[in-house]
């Protein structure tokens, strides 16, 4: 059994077919890539993953348990981690409140520790700041703590999403294209961080990306969708000679 | 010395605050009643009478906004109908302390009225945030106008709190210095949530909800939470009111109450609690100092000005005076 | 039987007259997505209007459906001018702030309004004079139709079919339907935003403007705060109907004016008005688009 299983998936709105039957199997502590041309349904399948739409057939499970039926904030709590296409960071907030969101659904003070200052109140902020500039150490963006979210440069917004996503500790974390817009010298800079901590904490990575140098030197194994359907799955090698894959991509008569 | 004893400290400087300031204005009296609870007998002329008394509805003004502010610049969620929670406080503590404990010594009535009111008040809160946290924007705002009014309308037909008539000789045992402690308790409470993790989940539903849902908040429970706070301090700010005039009338609490509110909110900086506080102070004191400009002029011009400053202050300053700033001893650092 | 018939009657009536005040609502919301809380004070000025001109220009004036036509011209027009100071001084310098802001201004408006109307009319309520001769037809069994009623009636019929004319058939009912869809892609399509508004402004102001007359032809005593509840309950209908959509306003209108009327003659006229607030309560939690309105959903 899988880790992250999505088993026969089907995702319909109103007739149009987002995904039919897919298939997907993730191991532990591999960095999986999902690939496609635009409107293959990648995002979907990302947002049925967290609960956003329930599939209209089928079933995903996390660890042997089946998330069909658990809203997001649910999923979330379990272990999935996500970044968004369109970033969606909590603009006025500072860059090291962002991070501290995350811990939201791991701590326990109550509206009376909040209201007193409590002595768990305070061992448990300082514990989750601490945590928290931890990770935006490790995106090298802990000089920018107190900056406005919104007032970051693009580059730093994608790795705060990244670290973000980290502070709810998750097992499996999904990427949405993350390297949109960055240029090549971020690009390069972000897959080596990508790559080190989903070593360093040996998670489960699945990341949606257009640039194909990316996807190809680093992930261990990519899954390719093509109009809602998943037409090949295999390593960067096995898929730059797929003929379906160059179809895709390059049309075919 | 631990965080709470700080906490406890800091209570009982501002309660001893309070009663020195109730001393000073009740002419240097030393009675538990001049001291705690009565309004003075006899103004010394520090204080005429009439501003005492705008004083005091100055402070419940600010529970009320900043209570507000909670819901609408924290958590971002729209309602017009705080008057009616405000209500429930009012005729909740009245009937408690009007019918059941008319003889109860005066911390009793006021504990006892006080925790009623907050507590049915935050109870229908509770109801009517479930019932409709569904809904988002405008519609939210338009469906809390609409309980409000009901709210009202209903307390208008029972009798035995006087229906139309009004509620009259409710007992009063709010004076300046007692209602100024609990506003600054308030404004505290709410600094305080809003600095913790409540606190930081509201602000992240307000700026991204999807996004907070994704990072494992649950939405409607931040926000029934925010309406139950909320809606509690309303209810109290209700409460005070009664025990500080002695009469309601349902219409104080129509629907021009809860804009009023909203507007003491955007006057003074959506999402600002120095906001709050500021736009509760001058849209409480701008009518009242413009009856100087009637004495001059004649014509009642005070409301008309008062409105005209609400849309100048709306056009020329849109994020509020106070914008997302905070005073010092309000932020969060 | 006769009873319901009756009470029928006198519910269409009110309905009509909170049609016409709706229809402003249901408009402005859709160009501008604002709750114009304001527009049920234009209605007063509407009333207002009419009684003044009276008032000054035709003290003595025979009563007949032609003088009211001429008095709810006048009105509507007052209305309309109104209407236009409102949106080019008040709204439209903040079309690009919070929608927040707008509402505040909207409520700052309105107050204006009321307490600037107490200011120059006072605020002890006016009769508005008798402009229409006052017969009751009599439809037997103890049914009466009353000449305003009729007049009610015929003014809200020929103002609607015009709006619909306008709305559905002109160059500018497209452009306001465009806008309502999405004023940034009607910006870039090249709709002249602030005048399609501007017309907008016009036309709601000078329904309300003729439903302010009838309201004084129908229950001739006005204050500077009567365009309070009225506007509120025209508000609701809107709502029901379901927001922004024309047609959803009239029919939540006459729904709402129905069932008002019954509940004052069958339970209680205590009840009317918390009638009005529990529709308003239902429908946005059972059908929060309205009757006729659809559902957006919002893209992830």
């Amino acid at each position: 059994m899988a880790f992250l299983e999505i088993n026969d998936m089907s995702l319909e709105f109103g007739g149009v077919k987002a995904c039919q039957n897919v298939n997907m199997k993730l191991e532990p502590g591999i960095l999986y890539g999902l690939i496609g041309p635009n409107g293959a349904g990648k995002s979907t399948i990302f947002n049925v993953l967290t609960g956003i739409y329930p599939p209209t057939r089928g079933d995903v499970k996390l660890g042997g348990e089946s998330l069909v039926g658990h809203k997001p904030y649910e999923i979330a709590q379990r272990g999935v981690g996500r970044t968004f296409q369109n970033i969606r960071l909590f603009k006025e907030l500072t860059v090291l409140q962002n991070v501290m969101v995350a811990f939201y659904s791991s701590s326990h003070s109550t509206i009376a520790d909040m209201v007193f200052e409590s002595k768990n109140f305070h061992n448990e902020e300082s514990e989750v700041k601490t945590k928290a500039l931890e990770l935006l150490k490790v995106m090298g963006i802990e000089d920018l703590a107190e900056v406005p979210a919104g007032g970051l440069p693009y580059g730093k917004q994608r790795k705060l999403e990244i670290a973000r996503a980290l502070g709810l500790n998750p097992k499996i974390l999904l990427l949405d294209e993350p390297a949109a817009g960055l240029n090549p010298t971020e690009t390069k800079e972000l897959t080596d961080l990508i790559r080190k901590i989903q070593k360093d904490r040996n998670i489960t990575v699945l990341l949606i990306e257009h640039d194909m140098g990316l996807v190809m030197k680093i992930c261990e194994k990519i899954f390719v969708l093509v109009q809602g359907q998943l037409v090949c799955e295999g390593t960067a090698d096995i898929i730059q000679n797929d003929k379906r894959v160059i179809e895709a991509y390059l049309g075919v008569d | 010395m631990s965080k709470l004893n700080k906490t406890v400290l800091l209570f009982l400087i501002f309660a001893a605050v309070a009663v020195v300031l109730n001393f000073v204005l009740s002419g240097f009296s030393v009675t538990p009643g001049a001291l705690f609870y009565e309004k003075p007998g006899r103004f010394t002329g520090l204080i005429s009478p009439y501003y005492y008394s705008v004083m005091i509805l100055l402070c419940i003004n600010v529970i009320l906004s900043v209570s507000l502010a909670l819901l609408n610049g924290f958590t971002g969620l729209f309602t017009m109908g705080h008057a009616g929670f405000m209500a429930i406080g009012a005729y909740t503590s009245a009937s408690v302390v009007y019918f059941l404990l008319p003889t109860a010594p005066f911390f009793i009535q006021l504990i006892a009225g006080a925790l009623a009111a907050g507590a049915f008040s935050g109870l229908v809160g509770f109801f009517i945030g479930t019932s409709s946290l569904r809904l988002n924007g405008d519609y939210l705002g338009m469906v809390t106008l609409g309980f409000s009014e009901i709210i009202r309308i209903i307390l208008l037909n029972i009798d035995a709190v006087g229906g139309a008539r009004g509620f009259s000789d409710i007992p009063v045992y709010m004076n300046l210095g007692s209602v100024l402690l609990i506003t600054v308790i308030t404004i505290m409470v709410i600094k305080r949530i809003r600095d913790g993790r409540l606190g930081r989940a509201m602000l992240a539903i307000k700026e991204n909800e999807m996004a907070a849902n994704m990072m494992g908040i649950n939405p409607l429970n931040i926000k029934v939470k925010a309406f139950v706070i909320s809606s509690f301090m309303a209810g109290m700010a209700g409460s005070f009111f009664a025990h500080s005039e002695g009469y309601l009338s349902t219409q104080t609490f129509s629907f021009a109450k809860s804009f009023e509110v909203i507007a003491m909110n955007v006057v003074g900086g959506l999402g600002s609690l120095s906001g709050a506080i500021m736009g509760a102070g001058i849209l409480t004191v701008l009518p009242e100092a413009l009856r100087k400009v009637q004495d001059i002029t004649g014509v009642d011009l005070r409301m008309v000005i008062y409105a005209l400053t609400m849309v100048l202050i709306m056009i020329l300053r849109p994020q509020g005076l106070m914008g997302n700033k905070e005073w010092k001893w309000l932020s969060s650092k | 039987m006769n009873e319901f018939i009756q009470h029928t009657i006198n519910g269409l009536a009110l309905g009509s007259i909170y049609a016409l005040v709706a229809l402003g609502y249901t408009m402005v919301f859709g160009v501008l997505q604002l709750i114009n809380f304001a527009h049920g004070d234009i209605f007063m000025v509407g009333s207002f209007v009419g009684l003044y001109f009276i008032r000054w220009f035709m003290p003595n004036v025979e009563p007949s459906l032609l003088t009211t036509i001429i008095v709810i011209l006048v009105a509507m027009v007052g209305s309309a001018t109104v209407g236009v100071i409102i949106e080019k001084f008040a709204y439209r310098p903040l079309r690009k702030a919070p929608r927040i802001n707008i509402l505040i201004t909207a409520i700052g408006v309105s107050l204006l309004l009321e307490y600037g109307g107490q200011l120059i009319f006072g605020a002890s309520p006016q009769f508005f004079p008798d402009i229409l001769p006052r017969k009751q037809i009599d439809l037997g069994g103890a049914i009466y139709l009353d000449s305003n009623q009729v007049t009610i009636f015929l003014v809200s019929f020929v103002l609607m079919l015009v709006l619909q004319f306008l709305v559905f058939k002109t160059q500018f009912g497209r452009a306001m339907r465009a806008i309502s869809h999405s004023l940034e892609t009607a910006n870039l399509i090249g709709i002249n935003v602030n005048k399609v508004i501007l017309i907008t402004f016009i036309i709601g102001s000078s329904l309300a403007g003729a439903a302010g007359v009838l309201y004084g032809v129908a229950y001739p005593k006005i204050d500077p705060l009567l365009g309070l509840l009225p506007g509120l309950k025209a508000f609701i209908a809107a709502v029901l109907g379901g927001i922004g959509n024309v047609t959803g306003a009239v029919i939540g209108a006459i729904l709402l004016g129905l069932s008002e009327t019954y509940v004052a003659g069958y339970i209680s006229s205590t009840y009317r008005d918390a009638l009005a607030f529990l529709i308003l309560i239902l429908v946005l939690l059972l059908r929060p688009a309205g009757l006729l309105g659809t559902k957006k959903i919002e893209k992830v």
